[in-house]
């Protein structure tokens, strides 16, 4: 189980590094993105732009290297619900978006449609799954619990 | 039930630092973005200046009669749009506004809009207006959806057939 934890935390971290990068060099390029989905006030667009690209940044490279895994895996499951009701509910009022899941809404990655809805959720489960069964293997946390053991 | 409050306080600090460290990135950022967004009054094309409005006072000019062009695909348009609303695609906009002069007035006001925010069909139509010498343009830079979600008035297409004729 514990290899299975550590694939997750490698797909599901590089994922949210990976998804975060264009974002965190390019805010003002992402924060149309968050207003096409009409949920949030436009208002509220930048600081949503300045600061979410950042938080899964973190949570990406914690799960890479297994930095406060469960707290990071959380922060992962808890976006990637949001990404799937913001998805679910752009797609049920047939908003004729571009998803700005990697990138920017200029980068055009294609509509938002039953294939993002599929894959957030399967990542939602994945990411889910670290939550419940990570138990603090393969990263450098458990190095020092093991040189902690060792004094 | 300790842990998991443990685990999300955790999360929390986690998400306030990193959202933090990206408010402070951008803060020392030669092109600092403003953190509350306020959109453009107006946009500037070749030819004129079109205040931007919202799906709100874009509904108050719809009460007095004002004329609403729909610059979005003509597939689109022919789905829903806005009830009484013309299309005016920059796509065909030469074939198309032969057919939909007579109906516009220059001291008119004259309501474009397309998909969304970040959509400039709108705009490339308006820009083709002002150089006709319409003056009282305006553009509803919110979009369809914002005006459709707000449950202004609407025109749908009941069949295919009827998407087809329209």
């Amino acid at each position: 189980m514990k290899y299975i934890v550590m694939l997750a935390r490698l797909i599901i971290g590089g994922l949210f590094v990976y998804a975060s990068w264009y974002k965190v060099i390019d805010p003002a390029a992402f924060a149309p993105a968050v207003r096409n989905y009409l949920i949030l006030p436009p208002a509220y667009s930048n600081f949503t732009a300045l600061t979410l690209p950042w938080i899964e940044l973190f949570a990406g490279l914690f799960l890479i290297v297994g930095i406060q895994v469960r707290p990071s895996a959380f922060l992962t499951t808890a976006m990637l619900a949001i990404f799937l009701g913001a998805i679910s509910y752009a797609y049920s009022i047939g908003l004729d978006i571009d998803c700005g899941c990697f990138g920017s809404a200029t980068e055009s990655q294609g509509k938002i449609g039953p294939y993002h809805l599929l894959r957030d959720t399967t990542l939602l489960l994945v990411s889910f799954a670290i939550v419940a069964f990570d138990k603090g293997d393969f990263g450098i946390g458990a190095v020092f619990n093991k040189q902690k053991l060792n004094i | 039930m300790k842990e998991f409050f443990s685990i999300v306080l955790r999360a929390v600090i986690i998400a306030a630092t990193a959202g933090g460290i990206g408010l402070v990135v951008n803060y020392f950022s030669p092109n600092p973005l403003a953190l509350i967004y306020e959109p453009p009054i107006e946009i500037r094309t070749a030819s004129i200046a079109i205040p931007l409005i919202n799906e709100h006072k874009a509904h108050e000019l719809y009460s007095e009669s004002a004329v609403f062009l729909d610059t979005r695909r003509s597939e689109d348009y022919g789905k829903e749009h806005i009830e009484g609303a013309l299309l005016l695609n920059p796509d065909s906009i030469e074939d198309e506004f032969p057919g939909i002069a007579p109906l516009l007035n220059e001291e008119s006001p004259i309501v474009l809009y397309c998909y969304g925010p970040e959509c400039d069909m709108a705009e490339k139509v308006a820009d083709f207006l002002g150089r006709l010498g319409y003056t009282k343009l305006m553009i509803m830079n919110t979009g369809y959806r914002a005006w459709e979600k707000a449950g202004y008035p609407i025109a749908k297409a009941k069949s295919k057939n009827r998407s087809e004729s329209e």
